[in-house]
């Protein structure tokens, strides 16, 4: 049975209820990206109206993947991180993956991940502190990036690294 | 003579008997343990989800049911039924769901708010999904949906009750 539902509209508000996902429309093969689903297509919306917080940040594909590329730059030093935010397969049910390209970390850079990885949030303290995937964009990851930026310099500077330690 | 052959008789039918309950006083305690041990079929698990949409127009809701889980193994009927604050089912709408379906997005045709109604209401009313194989009721969800209200100012998507 096909439906006569239009396509999403920018102007289209939306309401849910129980966790919504990217999953295809029926008949649809089951390996579409999340962006070419019927809650992937309102939520690319969405997360390009959120980049907009950072206007230096453009969409990019990079084979399959879709993701976010720009630079930060530190208050604190003013140098300039590059900084990708990728969308797996599987979002919004699992986080967009920010790495910091192009910058040499001293060994061992606390709160590092796979050398270029910065650590975020902890999985395991659920979704009001960490990532929901029904309310965490790639702007907030790029948020939370330029934050670990800051702590990073921080430590660099002090060998202390700030905050609450995960 | 007919006596001697009718005691033989309820001799041989003692001794069968007897044999008869030897053999299922042994055969019983593994027939028990089998039985108690074997694989049960586990109950499928579904999990349902709701995603209305309403146009700028906001004369008619579009609304989808998400279906994740273990495939649905024969056809079957999705049902959308919306029941008002006094728990009087106003709006019914069905669309048949194949054999295998599992893991997508399963769009309803669009639903006009009834005259005399705001839409408001429509979306704050209860909206029962169910799942139904012929008569069978398999799965019922109760949703109450909720606005997503655009990005907070940490960019984070924001929602509200109705």
């Amino acid at each position: 049975m096909s439906a006569n539902v239009p396509d999403v509209k920018p102007s289209d508000r939306v309401f849910v209820s129980g966790r919504v996902s990217a999953v295809p429309e029926e008949g649809s093969e089951w390996w579409v990206p999340w962006w070419e689903t019927p809650y992937g297509r309102w939520r690319l919306q969405v997360e390009t109206e959120a980049m907009t917080r950072f206007p230096g940040f453009e969409l990019v594909v990079t084979g399959s993947d879709l993701g976010w590329v720009g630079q930060l730059r530190s208050a604190l030093t003013g140098n300039d991180y590059d900084v990708k935010v990728v969308y797996p397969y599987g979002f919004p049910d699992m986080a967009p993956i920010a790495t910091i390209e192009n910058h040499r970390f001293p060994d061992p850079t606390p709160h590092l991940l796979d050398g270029n990885r910065p650590c975020l949030f902890v999985p395991e303290h659920g979704p009001r502190s960490g990532y929901d995937p029904a309310r965490t964009t790639a702007a907030t990851i790029v948020a939370w990036t330029s934050l670990w930026i800051h702590a990073y310099e921080t430590w660099l500077a002090t060998e202390t690294w700030p905050g609450q330690q995960s | 003579m007919i006596e001697a052959f009718a005691d033989l008789d309820w001799q041989n039918a003692a001794w069968a008997a007897l044999l008869i309950v030897t053999f299922v006083a042994r055969r019983a305690p593994d027939r028990i343990r089998r039985w108690r041990t074997r694989p049960r079929r586990t109950p499928p698990l579904w999990w349902a989800a709701l995603m209305v949409r309403v146009d700028d127009r906001g004369s008619v809701v579009y609304p989808a049911v998400q279906l994740r889980g273990d495939p649905v193994s024969k056809p079957a009927t999705l049902t959308l039924e919306l029941f008002d604050h006094e728990g009087k089912r106003r709006i019914r709408t069905s669309r048949p769901l194949p054999a295998g379906s599992e893991n997508a997005h399963f769009p309803f045709d669009a639903i006009a708010i009834p005259k005399g109604t705001l839409l408001e209401d429509v979306l704050a009313w209860r909206w029962d999904i169910v799942l139904r194989s012929r008569r069978r009721e398999l799965k019922r969800w109760h949703e109450y949906p909720t606005a997503l209200d655009g990005l907070n100012p940490e960019g984070e998507i924001a929602s509200s009750s109705v």
